[in-house]
């Protein structure tokens, strides 16, 4: 049979120490860039008006940027997008403080079909958003990803423990924040789509943990709930895992690199994320998530070094094997 | 039946279901409009305007029933919220204050030496301005519908319920959609306030700029009186005004018709037919009575500001039936009719969002995302093969049967399919295929102990059911979040994703296991799998 790993017996947790360095490290890049370079907000944010051009012959992009400024709409954006042979223009103008803008895609059009002439070009999308919109938007998106950690957190609370919920979501910010470096860097655009990207990622970085986490519950059942060497336990657990989790990742990543390529320009920023966070994702359910375990349990030991093994994890695999057993019946 | 007839029936009849329910997918799969192209605005209420017609109301037949039961009065003035009478006899207190009980019931009423002060209280406040985005989204639905937009969607969105969404798909008119959403189309008969010393009252016309109308009066308009100007353009581009003095207080509004239509008068030129209902054709009564041989200007409100459209003198008294007329082309003539019939939207409502989409936008993006996404599933297909070999076919059937499932009850429930929405189908085969992973990795541990094919198919789906369980619910779990933030193509993905995951249970655990069984079933033992 074919088969990506055979019989792996790969130390993970041997070298936890240095994988939380490195991801620390990235941690901090990621922040550095994402504060530094900013990250492009989407109009759906921002607000403006944006609108989606075709032109009959290939567009002056230079020219129709005068043409807009000269009509008073400073600071626009003029981009060509697409394949160069399909003579596209996206044109983005920013809110103006104060004003009453409602009308500023529907102008920003006539302006252009003034000075270019009426067949010049067909529109394929306008928009607007208000100033009002955008803020809120932003609130929810934030709410939203917060909303949907605090959401892995109790699941995983009610079905391991505290701390393994815990865990996963210390991994799963760590996966948000590095792709949020990643975004930043490339200087991608963040769109309602890519919050779902985000939010998608929540939970498939979960997914990756949870499978690992169930486990090594599953192993420490076995062993009559004690944890013994927990580190060499989560080796144990990760390399029996460890075929799973690499091809389910490589086959979600298959499907959205496809997306990336393929998928239009519309699709692209959200593929991004996913194509970046699944990496991300896979690499901190090894060496992220699992190491907290140890060193929660590690830090319990130093607090009270006699109880180790009837708090914490140690007492967990009876609690939770009972929750099992009382769900299958 | 045998307990195997009865899975098979189930799969069956679940593929059969789904598949009339989407076959043919251009007829049944609702796209969303940035897949079919489409208008997406949203708009925001501002309910004051619904007040201050509500206070422009009671004025009017408050005003009309102090007359009626002569009672004298100094003034009666409009206030943010609610009237203020001023210099009532006392003598006539019982009297006004049946007035007032009767036009203005629930209203605070606080009398103080013949000077009256009603206000509208918050309860009070808060339903009408509720009832305002009602009768405005009713308002909206009508003249949507009279544009002939094939399954608009209009719905009020936002915690406090003054935000209206409006979704036109495939309309390529976007300009006309919004002058029409956004006209208020009140209509207002206001009785014209003549300069003193007027003599001519049927021959008198407005001066031309404001400040010549104000220096008629003396610099400074009475109180209840407001300058409405009329517009004309003339052929040549010409644009010229005339500032009319109109009452404050309207005789009747556009609320009050009960039809309009456009028709013709004796010298063929284009004009609006109006029939107004029973208690607003007594009030118009007593107003033309009362304006006989004197102008009155017919004042249409729109979010850009009032103006005057026409200002005819009352040859007779009018009391159901009247007739607008000014400068109508056919065209102006039956958008005004309609609006007036749609009936005015009692508030102000602005755009704070439009998003609209060509569509060859649309298809272009239908066409890349159907691509991409056969291409995944097909990578996603042939690595199974590769990998798994016979267990692969199984793997892959399943995928089949959860995209067949998926794009059946999107159909079937009516939900959207958005770009996003495409991204999350093909998301959903990742990550099925993470369930029949799971159980295939299990399966090869268990045969890998030593167990026989039947035990460790059974030990491998079994044990890796909790772990799938887990697995959907965080990601269920996280789609929840999204599809209470998102909005249009964003909850499409959500849906599109639950949806998927949902059959993936169905498909990876329940169908998986009946091909095993169906393809192993007959034969006593198993000595090998191909996995």
């Amino acid at each position: 049979m074919l088969q990506l790993f055979h019989d792996p017996k790969i130390d993970f947790m041997g070298k936890r120490r240095m994988w939380v360095a490195v991801s620390l490290s990235l941690i901090v890049i990621s922040l550095a860039v994402v504060f530094s370079r900013g990250i492009r907000m989407g109009i759906e944010f921002e607000g403006g008006a944006e609108v989606q051009l075709q032109y009959a012959q290939a567009p002056d992009v230079p020219v129709v940027r005068t043409q807009l400024e000269k009509a008073g709409y400073a600071g626009a954006v003029v981009t060509t997008i697409g394949k160069a042979e399909d003579h596209e223009i996206y044109v983005r103008v920013p809110l103006v403080a104060g004003a009453k803008d409602e009308d500023m895609a529907p102008s920003v059009i006539r302006t252009l079909k003034a000075a270019e002439g009426e067949s010049a070009f067909t529109v394929r999308s306008q928009a607007y958003i208000g100033p009002t919109v955008g803020r809120e938007l932003i609130k929810k998106a934030l709410a939203a990803v917060l909303g949907s950690m605090g959401g892995m957190l109790v699941y995983i609370w009610i079905r391991f423990e505290f701390q393994w919920g815990l865990a996963a979501v210390v991994a799963l910010v760590h996966d948000t924040i590095i792709t949020l470096g990643l975004f930043s860097a490339f200087g991608f655009e963040m769109s309602l789509p890519v919050v779902a990207a985000f939010l998608t990622l929540v939970g498939y970085s979960v997914n990756d943990t949870v499978v690992i986490f169930d486990r090594i519950r599953e192993n420490l059942r076995s062993k009559g709930g004690t944890a013994g060497n927990l580190p060499d336990l989560i080796n144990v657990s990760m390399n029996q895992t460890l075929s799973r989790t690499m091809l389910t990742s490589l086959l979600t990543w298959i499907v959205c690199v496809f997306l990336f390529i393929l998928g239009g320009p519309a699709l692209r920023d959200f593929s991004f994320v996913m194509v970046v966070g699944i990496i991300v994702g896979t690499y901190s359910s090894i060496y992220i998530a699992s190491p907290i375990l140890v060193v929660w349990q590690e830090w319990l030991g130093a607090r009270a070094k006699a109880k180790v093994v009837e708090s914490g994890l140690a007492t967990s695999p009876k609690a939770t094997a009972k929750k099992v057993r009382a769900g299958k019946a | 039946m045998s307990n195997m007839t009865w899975k098979l029936l189930i799969i069956v009849g679940a593929v059969a279901l789904s598949v009339l329910s989407f076959y043919p997918p251009k007829e049944k799969i609702n796209l969303g409009l940035d897949l079919q192209g489409g208008s997406h605005l949203l708009l925001q209420v501002d309910t004051s305007a619904a007040i201050k017609s509500e206070v422009d109301l009671a004025i009017n037949r408050v005003g009309q029933l102090l007359k009626e039961k002569t009672i004298a009065y100094a003034s009666i003035a409009p206030t943010d919220n609610g009237v203020d009478l001023k210099g009532t006899d006392a003598s006539r207190d019982a009297d006004v204050r049946e007035i007032f009980d009767t036009i203005t019931p629930g209203w605070t009423i606080t009398p103080s030496e013949g000077n009256w002060t009603v206000r509208i209280p918050d309860r009070l406040r808060q339903e009408i301005e509720a009832s305002s985005v009602d009768t405005t989204l009713t308002v909206l639905r009508q003249r949507i519908d009279e544009l002939g937009v094939k399954e608009p969607i209009i719905q009020k969105q936002g915690t406090a319920g003054d935000r209206i969404v409006v979704e036109l798909p495939g309309l390529d008119d976007p300009e006309r959609a919004r002058r029409l959403l956004q006209d208020q189309a009140k209509l207002e008969w206001k009785a014209v306030v003549y300069p003193p010393g007027t003599s001519d009252y049927e021959g008198w016309a407005p001066p031309t700029t404001q400040e010549a109308t104000l220096a008629m009066f003396g610099g400074a308009l009475p109180p209840n009186v407001e300058l409405v100007p009329q517009v004309f353009n003339d052929a040549g581009g010409t644009k010229t005004e005339m500032w009319w003095p109109l009452q404050n207080v309207a005789a009747i509004v556009g609320n009050d018709l009960r039809s309009a239509r456009r028709g013709n008068d004796q010298m063929q030129r284009n004009v609006v037919d109006f029939i107004l209902s029973a208690d607003a054709g007594k009030r118009f009564q007593a107003a033309t009575r009362e304006n006989l041989h004197k102008k009155m200007a017919i004042v249409l409100g729109s979010s850009k500001g009032k103006v005057v459209i026409s200002a005819p003198v009352i040859n007779d008294v009018i009391s159901d039936r009247g007739q607008i007329s000014g400068r109508f082309d056919v065209k102006s003539a039956e958008d005004l009719a309609l609006k007036l019939r749609s009936g005015a939207i009692p508030t102000a409502v602005t755009i704070i969002g439009e998003t609209t989409v060509g569509p060859s936008l649309g298809r272009d993006s239908i066409k890349a995302g159907v691509f991409a996404s056969l291409l995944g599933f097909a990578g996603v297909a042939l690595f199974m093969l590769v990998y798994y070999r016979l267990s692969g076919v199984n793997a892959v059937i399943a995928l089949l049967l959860n995209v067949v499932l998926v794009l059946g009850a999107m159909a079937y429930f009516g939900s959207t399919l958005t770009l996003p929405g495409i991204a999350g189908l093909i998301l959903t085969v990742g990550m099925a295929v993470d369930s029949n992973v799971l159980i295939f990795e299990r399966i090869r541990e268990e045969l890998r102990l030593g167990k026989t094919v039947r035990t460790a198919i059974d030990q491998g789906f079994g044990r890796a059911f909790g772990t799938i369980v887990d697995t959907h619910v965080t990601t269920i779990v996280s789609a929840f979040f999204l599809f209470t933030y998102g909005t249009g193509p964003v909850r499409g993905f959500a849906v599109t994703l639950v949806i998927g995951l949902l059959f993936s249970m169905f498909t990876a655990v329940f169908v998986s296991r009946v091909i095993y069984d169906l393809v192993l079933g007959n034969r006593r033992n198993v000595e090998s799998l191909s996995i």
